[in-house]
């Protein structure tokens, strides 16, 4: 029943994958992502880890897309259109996975790393919990840190940025959309 | 439960670090982003306090603390004394620099937070001993580079620095991590002696060479070795020249040391006679010896082409790698004693010879070698201080750069890579051709203006403090030698 | 504990079945009556302008870049919730000070973002980009905004 479940989500999250990386509008292919990445947490279920694949639809299909759609629109509509990859450097990419992939079939088939079963109560939110604020403490704190430099990295390189794309605007000078709006509720 | 106070003991110094990042945010807050001594001197108290921390309690045997995430050790105490010092010099270069603190930059405040948390990030990853840590130290130096790089407001070279920067970062990251995911897959444990364990079965095959040259990517890509380099010239010509300085020298280091701790505490084994092995016939030293050739040799013939002095300094740090990378394949004390011997001797030449581009930039605008013209005649001293470093970075006598690349050349010929030494030193050869050339313009072409260009007391009285450990180190080199040895006892075993 | 996502799955399995079996249903019992009219955008009866594929203001990317950091806050303190008086008994008020300080850490970012201005959407406009900002009526002329990018504002508002 598992393993059912496993070649389902999984053939599903390599398609849609591809149909990623294969589109040539980066909004299409972002939508794609977030089909791949619900996949991918259906996957993490399956393996009992249910903390993560919560947070893999929480982060990576909710916070994470928005982000992603926000720069792909930043960029604006002429600019969101990807060209044709270069055929060798396609060639060596397909290449690389595929040796990768048929090494790490090879391992598993060889039955050398076999680590056993989890038990059930392994990915669960308290089990998970246990491990960051014990063993992984020092990581935990690191990573709010590392989250306060990420928004004063914003605050300093964003507002920068802000000016630069003013002076790309359109040569007529008009007023992109949403700032219209900011102006009316100013006024 | 895995937590005492005593950890706090060790961790002093990176504890210490951590809070003054927050207190420079804070301090920066408090003033309203206006008086900005305020951020300068939290991080300078700061850093003086962790390092005589530091000082006071040098670790006598090896401390795993916090969960087993971190290890602190005559190794991690070498790097720990060579980052405060590079964050202290760099935030009194940043000071006087009118690229940072000029009259019309923003941020000014928090330039120095960045700073102390850079130096926190890199302290830490000289001491991960778990993958867990090792990518996550990884990114918060890495994050705080970007900010740093595109640090410059309403410079378009700047922008395109970070940008650079950032893409080239997230996919050898990306890549990185990948391979982190395969020593877990085959492994089992996340700590790097778990992953040496669970590798000793000998079954890794090819994904253990993928897996290895994934994490090369990402280390490979923090110390610009060859495929990963592209990055390198346009960040150090794009980011302000303090920014550059820190670049130069910190997150490379901090690569270097990373490197060292996983590869030879994971990948290699001690079979108690006091040589070292490798592990499960994966013949990564090859590899890596063909990334050292590859990497001096097109460091240094990139750097004959440049008429710019900074894209020359990225392109001879390029190389400078190459060449550290040599002692690194050797699979011995001598070798990575010889590493950790040029990591010192190379931090204090590059910031050197950077901090000469900083005081210069303060006055004169441009940076091409022909801007130099007559500096020898104009600035005596600070010509004489260029000179200096660039004897030593080129690795002749008298200089430190000449025992760095000594000790390196030697332990590979004692390894048997007689072609790689050579290397070396043809490559040598070629970089005094690109050095000389700014002596040149410095010496012997006549300047356009006459006078004192007037640089600031500040920079001068560096430049004097970074050329005497130059000077003293390439006759008294004896102490450091013997310093890198010992860091490297605990490290290797037997300690 | 799978079982457990057995509801997920119904859950799933209804929610796209209920879409399918909707389109089919409609598709087979509308009348197929195309007109030009009925294929263009419908935008509250106004004639539609321009392309909606605008160019999103930098604020936006800054709001959400926010959103992302709070919402792996958010998660990091889920799990410590959920366990936090099982690990009373192991780890003390030591469980306690260990998100204590966590959420000091990231206070400060919040502190930090607001005291630059960044979550004042109008307020940071008037500091930073006085100048550029329009009064009222040169916005609402029609030659001042040859686009037409005013009737979104219109609408917006």
């Amino acid at each position: 029943m598992q393993g059912l479940f496993f070649y389902l989500f999984g053939t599903v999250a390599v398609i849609s994958a591809l149909l990623t990386i294969t589109r040539r509008d980066p909004v299409t292919s972002a939508f794609w992502l977030i089909f791949c990445f619900l996949n991918v947490a259906a996957l993490f279920a399956t393996l009992s880890a249910h903390l993560i694949a919560v947070l893999q639809i929480l982060i990576y299909a909710g916070a994470i897309m928005v982000f992603f759609l926000f720069v792909t629109m930043f960029l604006g509509k002429e600019k969101r259109s990807a060209e044709r990859p270069n055929p060798v450097v396609f060639g060596v990419g397909v290449l690389t996975v595929g040796a990768i992939a048929g090494g790490l079939m090879r391992l598993v088939r060889s039955g050398s790393h076999d680590f056993g079963e989890v038990g059930p109560e392994h990915g669960t939110i308290e089990a998970v919990s246990r491990l960051l604020l014990s063993n992984y403490l020092f990581a935990f704190e690191l990573t709010g840190l590392l989250l306060t430099v990420a928004m004063v990295g914003a605050v300093l390189l964003a507002r920068r940025e802000a000016k630069g794309a003013r002076a790309t605007r359109t040569p007529a000078g008009a007023p992109s959309g949403p700032a219209g709006v900011e102006e009316v509720a100013d006024a | 439960m895995n937590f005492t106070w005593s950890d706090a003991a060790y961790f002093g110094p990176e504890a210490v670090m951590g809070l003054t990042f927050l207190l420079c945010v804070l301090g920066d807050l408090v003033t309203r982003g206006r008086r900005h001594v305020v951020p300068f001197g939290t991080l300078l108290v700061g850093t003086a306090i962790s390092l005589v921390l530091a000082l006071l309690h040098p670790p006598v045997s090896s401390h795993a603390i916090l969960g087993q995430m971190v290890v602190v050790d005559g190794f991690a105490h070498f790097f720990r004394l060579l980052f405060l010092g590079i964050t202290f010099v760099t935030a009194l270069l940043s000071w006087s620099s009118r690229e940072i603190m000029g009259r019309d930059r923003e941020h000014q405040g928090e330039f120095y937070a960045l700073a102390a948390m850079l130096c926190f990030g890199m302290m830490v990853m000289a001491e991960s001993a778990d993958i867990v840590m090792l990518a996550l130290s990884l990114e918060a130096v890495s994050i705080t580079s970007y900010i740093l790089a595109g640090f410059a407001r309403f410079s378009f070279r700047s922008s395109e620095a970070a940008l650079k920067y950032v893409l080239w970062g997230a996919v050898s990251s990306a890549v990185m991590l990948y391979g982190l995911s395969l020593f877990y897959g085959l492994t089992g444990a996340t700590s790097y002696e778990g992953i040496r364990a669970g590798l000793s079965g000998g079954q890794g095959g090819m994904a253990l060479l993928v897996a290895i040259l994934f994490v090369m990517a990402g280390i490979g890509y923090k110390i610009s070795a060859v495929p990963f380099h592209f990055w390198t010239p346009d960040v150090y010509e794009g980011a302000p020249a303090p920014v550059a300085a820190i670049f130069a020298s910190g997150p490379k280091i901090a690569g270097f040391a990373l490197m060292i701790r996983f590869f030879y505490v994971a990948l290699v084994q001690d079979d108690s006679q006091g040589t070292l092995a490798l592990l499960d016939d994966v013949q990564w030293p090859w590899v890596l010896a063909i990334i050292s050739a590859a990497t001096m040799t097109l460091g240094n013939m990139a750097a004959i082409r440049q008429n710019s002095v900074r894209r020359l300094l990225a392109y001879s740090s390029i190389a400078h790698v190459g060449y550290m990378l040599m002692g690194f394949v050797v699979l011995s004390a001598n070798g990575l004693a010889a590493v950790l011997f040029y990591l010192f001797v190379y931090a204090i030449m590059t910031i050197g010879a950077f901090l000469v581009v900083v005081a210069l930039n303060n006055r004169v605008s441009g940076e091409e070698i022909d801007d130099y013209a007559g500096l020898g005649f104009r600035e005596p001293l600070v010509a004489a201080m260029m000179f200096l470093f660039l004897i030593s970075l080129t690795g002749l006598p008298p200089t430190a750069g000449f025992i760095g690349k000594f000790y390196l050349f030697a332990a590979a010929g004692e390894a048997g890579l007689w072609w790689l030494a050579i290397l070396g030193v043809l490559n040598s050869v070629v970089s005094l051709y690109y050095y000389m050339r700014i002596a040149r313009a410095m010496y012997f072409t006549p300047p356009e203006l006459s006078g004192r260009v007037g640089l600031a007391q500040a920079h001068l009285i560096l430049l004097v403090v970074l050329a005497v450990p130059t000077l003293v180190l390439g006759v008294f080199w004896s102490p450091l030698k013997e310093f890198a040895d010992q860091s490297l006892r605990m490290l290797l075993g037997g300690g | 504990m799978l079982i457990q996502f057995a509801t997920v799955f119904v859950f799933l399995c209804l929610g796209l079945g209920f879409v399918v079996v909707s389109q089919v249903i409609s598709h087979l019992i509308r009348p197929h009556n195309l007109h030009p009219a009925k294929q263009t955008v419908y935008e509250c009866g106004e004639d539609a302008e321009g392309s909606p594929w605008i160019q999103f203001n930098v604020r936006f990317y800054l709001i959400a870049l926010f959103f992302i950091v709070f919402d792996v806050e958010i998660i990091f303190m889920l799990p410590w919730a959920v366990a936090f008086n099982d690990m009373l008994k192991t780890l003390g008020a030591f469980a306690f000070w260990e998100m204590a300080f966590f959420i000091t850490i990231l206070a400060l970012g919040l502190a930090y973002v607001w005291s630059k201005g960044d979550l004042e959407w109008v307020k940071g406009l008037q500091s930073r980009d006085l100048r550029e900002v329009r009064p009222l009526s040169v916005l609402t002329s029609k030659d001042a905004a040859p686009h037409g990018r005013v009737k979104v504002s219109e609408h917006g508002g």
